[in-house]
């Protein structure tokens, strides 16, 4: 192949367009790669060879013709198994979805298709995203290691260039999480910002849908590509999509970042803590102003999570967990039955609670740009371990992957992990929390510090 | 290390916490139609107590702050701009 090395969407743009690659070889190439390694990895559960193929032949024929479309024209793409691609099963990681058959695409899928974006196969997720791990997926970093999730196929296949870009859902932290732990970037946009018909439901209030990408610039090509009011999706937001990838080379003099290493909700790794300081000085270096903050998001704000989200996704599998409870994963019918047991008065009380919340963190963005800290507090666990050691204590692998993410889903804002590191071979992240609708914000400091670092340039060794 | 000072007592409380939501357990099951197998009874005791615990951290911090204003069903995250 004539450029083995071609492993994001920006660098694959500039070649596509000026026809010194072709779709149908880097299609080739991530297809090759599924072939080689997904046996190992088991991040896919539909690989579209013969599709994907046939669009990379198209998106050839209309490049060399004159009609490039943009940035994401030829560019092979992942889907997370939650979101709909007409003509095919949306099966969410379950059998309560056998026999389904998408009639339409979702929304993202359908935007990605009219910029070009040629979709390579579905990903991994956790049961209906209800979960943390994403069995069978394993991580590419450490194949005796989960993917984290629910969005870990997505974030693997990424890692282990199936794919130039892919697609997760974020209701606690499952794209960001996943990101962290696999290396990659992982956006959680402002809820609303990109629509979710189409998409499996896990709990509507919380649920977000977003991009995974190899840097901050391609997470901006792909969010400028979905981004935007659909009205088809009751929560949509009629805002205008910004240019994100016009916005990146601003330089940070002056950008006021509030650090909160733990965010307040719990004990961090040394070694993540290690990473934090590294990228505080990078900050910096770069001109921008770090200040350490109080802790921003109080602890109720994960027990209103915790009662919104539990009762949410029991409201949507209302028929489903009492008329086929045997179909489910047993975490999964346990989570479910549980929610369908939370009196309407205790979620009421969450949304509450929400409410007084989202003024007082308003005050916080009147001072800071964004706020740092990490996205988890260690790196990926063993695939066969339900808890982790975090600095001496044990703790449960959701809460691990969860508590410091899951915040930004309750209030609504915008989130971004970036790649900052290694623990023992195994990427580390951190995480950028803004204000409703300044994702630009993020793209812009998380390109601005990997201009400077290269940990986003590090790839898996995979047999 | 840390002090273990009041841990008997507090794994004492919450014994009686999941024991006690472990015995209304059938009786909300069935109320709700729900179809346990009874080796999951503990496992979902488990959780519901996990529930009720964030339920009575909201329901002490909203009392707390005298807050009477009407519920946030409706979230409009444009509350900032």
């Amino acid at each position: 192949m004539t450029h083995p090395e071609v492993a994001s969407v920006t660098e694959a743009s500039s070649l596509l367009s000026e026809r010194t690659i072709s779709p149908v070889e880097l299609v080739e190439r991530c297809l090759s790669r599924i072939s080689s390694h997904d046996e190992q990895l088991q991040a896919m559960v539909r690989v579209f060879d013969e599709e994907a193929g046939e669009s990379a032949r198209r998106a050839e024929k209309e490049i060399s013709d004159g009609s490039y479309r943009g940035p994401l024209h030829g560019v092979p793409v992942a889907i997370k198994d939650v979101y709909d691609i007409e003509g095919y099963p949306t099966l969410a990681g379950s059998e309560v979805r056998r026999g389904h058959l998408a009639n339409r695409d979702s929304e993202i899928v359908l935007r990605l298709k009219s910029a070009g974006a040629i979709i390579v196969g579905k990903t991994v997720t956790h049961e209906f995203a209800t979960g943390m791990t994403s069995p069978p997926a394993r991580n590419p970093w450490d194949l005796t290691r989960n993917p984290s999730g629910s969005s870990g196929g997505s974030a693997a296949a990424l890692a282990a260039d199936f794919c130039l870009g892919s697609t997760g859902t974020d209701t606690a932290g499952s794209i960001r999480a996943p990101a962290s732990v696999n290396g990659v970037v992982g956006l959680k946009p402002t809820f609303g910002r990109v629509s979710k018909r189409g998409v499996v439901p896990l709990s509507w209030s919380l649920d977000h849908a977003g991009p995974f990408a190899k840097t901050a610039q391609d997470a901006a090509l792909i969010l400028e590509t979905i981004a935007g009011y659909d009205p088809g999706d009751n929560s949509s937001l009629r805002e205008p999509t910004p240019r994100y990838s016009q916005q990146l080379e601003g330089d940070l003099r002056g950008l006021k970042i509030g650090v909160s290493k733990d965010f307040g909700l719990g004990k961090i790794e040394h070694f993540v803590d290690q990473a934090l300081d590294r990228a505080i000085r990078t900050f910096k270096d770069l001109g921008a102003q770090v200040d350490e903050v109080d802790a921003p998001f109080p602890d109720i704000a994960l027990a209103a999570h915790s009662l919104i989200l539990a009762s949410e996704a029991a409201a949507y599998h209302r028929e489903t967990i009492r008329s086929m409870p045997s179909r489910y994963q047993r975490g999964t019918r346990l989570f479910l039955q549980a929610g369908s047991l939370i009196p309407a008065t205790d979620y009421l009380m969450a949304q509450q609670t929400r409410h007084s919340l989202r003024s007082e963190i308003s005050k916080v963005f009147e001072d800071y740009d964004c706020l740092l800290g990490a996205t988890v507090p260690t790196v990926a666990s063993p695939v066969d371990k339900s808890k982790v050691s975090i600095a001496g204590e044990w703790e449960d692998i959701t809460s691990a992957y969860t508590r410091l993410a899951a915040s930004s889903n309750f209030l609504g804002l915008p989130s971004i992990s970036v790649p900052c590191g290694f623990e023992s071979s195994l990427p580390l992240g951190f995480q950028l929390v803004a204000k409703p609708l300044d994702e630009a914000t993020l793209l812009r400091v998380a390109h601005n510090f990997q201009e400077v670092t290269d940990y986003h340039l590090a790839r898996p060794q995979l047999g | 290390m840390r002090s273990t000072e009041g841990a008997g007592e507090k794994m004492s409380s919450e014994y009686d916490e999941r024991k006690s939501t472990f015995d209304e357990l059938p009786t909300l099951v069935r109320r709700a139609n729900l179809v346990v197998d009874e080796n999951e009874l503990e496992s979902l005791a488990r959780r519901v107590s996990i529930l009720h615990k964030s339920a009575d951290k909201l329901s002490t911090a909203l009392i707390t702050d005298e807050d009477e204003r009407e519920p946030g069903i409706t979230f409009d995250p444009r509350w900032h701009r």
